[in-house]
């Protein structure tokens, strides 16, 4: 569909108009679209049977009161190139996807989106429910003094125990021989922390650990030759070996090694007031300096 | 609800059959048995061409089953994605069936999408606890050497995902054309395969024997119907037995496949 196609909703009768591509999935493609109550994101169905039970699943979840939004505000269907095609339209968030927010290269402010993330899967998870496919091209920040991290795509949302809906390969902790593709918290903690990994240091090295014939041994070695990654190492790799037991534990892990990188960053600060210090005192003692020079004169 | 046994075949191939007869056949006979043919057809190069296409899509059509055409970077999750469409196809005809018995008027499609959303999700939550039976017919004639690979790849994936599933699920994996027969069987019903090696380098031939090759796959599908029976597995009946008495708890898997 191009910009400034009209589609238009047989049963709910809203009209949308298409502002331009999103995002295209296995299963879906979202358009940016405008509604009659502003802008959404309109995911139109490939699979028809998916994108249904991905909106069933939005019911529910907002039923119980798990999902903090983006919300589901119109299912519908709509004829387009002569072919009745299902839609769902779900609140726009005005956000960048974390594989291509600057910022989040930064450690420091790659740990703020995942605690957020973590914050999230323990709701979900405490409800019965995993992510699934989660991954940096599904958690959207919103920029700002605090950066807020909101999850997208629910289509790989799982009932506790059953195959994982939908995944990616390289998030995928069966893909890495780390454990099955069974919905359990630990499968989403897995991909939490790759997701973090993929933030700072790109996908590319990941990419390249995964074609490796011992694809975590891999991993960790990745996380121990950077330094930068070296407070957030406690998190990452019990993370990998499925040894975190809930979303919480592995935040509360995060948090103090989060700390422990503040304080880093804290003692930088006080070498730096104390050169400013000395180079003040410095410049003083020559103003004084030159200052009885001038008097003698 | 009842104990239902899904079973289908999966073709993946990336060319035209050119030996043995007509595949469409083969999968009109195999739809008669109840078993749903999918097929899958890898583009690269200029192997599938528009026949390959067109007799891709009526081998699907007459198996009651999905068509799909894929880059071969996208096989792993194709495999899955039709296997999957191919389940809740089967079993929304089953759903259409038992509703037309209940409604006098009326189809599944006249409900609206967020009704139609409560009734997909409970058919996933069926075909997940059902019983799924696939058989993999891999093409591994001499243009799909170079995709060895990928297939063994999306071949691993496959089992690690039916691992997961909470219904049982049984896996066989054959190629074709085979050493001396139409078919060779690699890997023989199993339910987790993922550490089975496939050797699917074969010496190469020009030859695709699909129609042949089919009903290798179908005759493997009664052999096991029968020993399943003999060891007290609940298993469709053989075709024959359908016909005389049909159960009495509404009809068999066989009846709904389209």
């Amino acid at each position: 569909m191009r910009t400034g196609t009209v589609v238009c909703g047989r049963w709910n009768r809203n009209v949308y108009r298409i502002e331009g591509v999103a995002g295209r999935g296995a299963t879906a493609t979202v358009y940016a679209a405008r509604g009659p109550a502003g802008r959404v994101a309109l995911k139109v169905a490939d699979d028809e049977a998916c994108v249904l039970v991905e909106a069933d699943m939005l019911r529910n979840l907002e039923a119980r009161g798990v999902l903090p939004g983006p919300f589901l505000r119109d299912v519908d269907e709509a004829d387009i190139d002569g072919r009745s095609v299902l839609f769902l339209a779900l609140d726009w968030v005005d956000g960048i996807p974390l594989h291509r927010f600057p910022a989040g290269r930064r450690p420091a402010v790659a740990a703020a989106v995942l605690t957020q993330v973590l914050d999230g899967l323990e709701r979900l998870h405490a409800a019965g429910f995993v992510f699934g496919d989660l991954k940096p091209a599904n958690v959207l920040v919103v920029p700002g003094s605090l950066p807020r991290a909101v999850m997208i795509d629910f289509g790989g949302v799982t009932p506790r125990g059953r195959c994982v809906r939908a995944h990616s390969e390289l998030y995928d902790r069966a893909a890495w021989g780390a454990g099955g593709r069974v919905a359990e918290p630990a499968y989403d903690l897995f991909a939490a922390a790759l997701t973090f990994l993929a933030a700072v240091i790109g996908e590319a090295p990941l990419a390249a650990a995964l074609a490796r014939p011992q694809p975590v041994v891999a991993l960790c070695d990745i996380i121990r030759a950077d330094s930068r990654l070296a407070p957030y190492r406690r998190v990452l790799e019990p993370a990998f070996h499925g040894r975190w037991a809930s979303a919480t534990a592995m935040g509360r892990a995060l948090a103090a090694a989060s700390g422990a990188g503040a304080e880093d960053a804290a003692a930088w600060d006080r070498l730096t007031v104390g050169l400013m210090g000395a180079c003040a005192a410095a410049a003083g003692w020559l103003l004084l300096v030159s200052a009885a020079w001038w008097e003698r004169l | 609800m009842r104990e239902m046994v899904l079973e289908q075949i999966l073709l993946v191939t990336d060319g035209c059959s050119n030996v043995g007869g007509d595949p469409v056949e083969a999968a009109a006979e195999a739809r008669q048995q109840g078993i749903v043919v999918n097929v899958i057809g890898i583009l690269h190069g200029q192997a599938l061409g528009e026949q390959g296409r067109r007799e891709a899509e009526r081998i699907a059509a007459a198996g009651g089953g999905v068509c799909q055409f894929v880059q071969p970077e996208r096989l792993s999750h194709t495999v899955q994605a039709v296997t999957r469409q191919a389940m809740t196809r089967t079993l929304h005809a089953v759903v259409r069936e038992e509703l037309q018995t209940l409604l006098a008027e009326g189809s599944v499609a006249d409900l609206a999408p967020e009704q139609r959303a409560r009734l997909a999700a409970s058919v996933e939550t069926w075909a997940e606890a059902s019983h799924l039976r696939v058989f993999l017919l891999l093409d591994t004639s001499a243009s799909m050497a170079p995709l060895v690979s990928t297939v063994r790849r999306a071949v691993r994936d496959f089992f690690l995902s039916l691992a997961a599933r909470s219904g049982p699920s049984e896996v066989a994996v054959g190629a074709f054309p085979g050493v001396e027969g139409a078919l060779d069987l690699l890997v023989d019903w199993t339910t987790d395969g993922s550490a089975a090696r496939l050797a699917l380098e074969r010496p190469p031939t020009g030859l695709t024997p699909t129609a042949p090759a089919l009903r290798a796959t179908l005759a493997h599908f009664r052999s096991w119907r029968i020993l399943g029976e003999a060891g007290g597995f609940v298993a469709l009946p053989p075709a024959s037995k359908v016909s005389a008495d049909r159960p009495p708890n509404g009809g068999l898997l066989r009846d709904y496949v389209f």
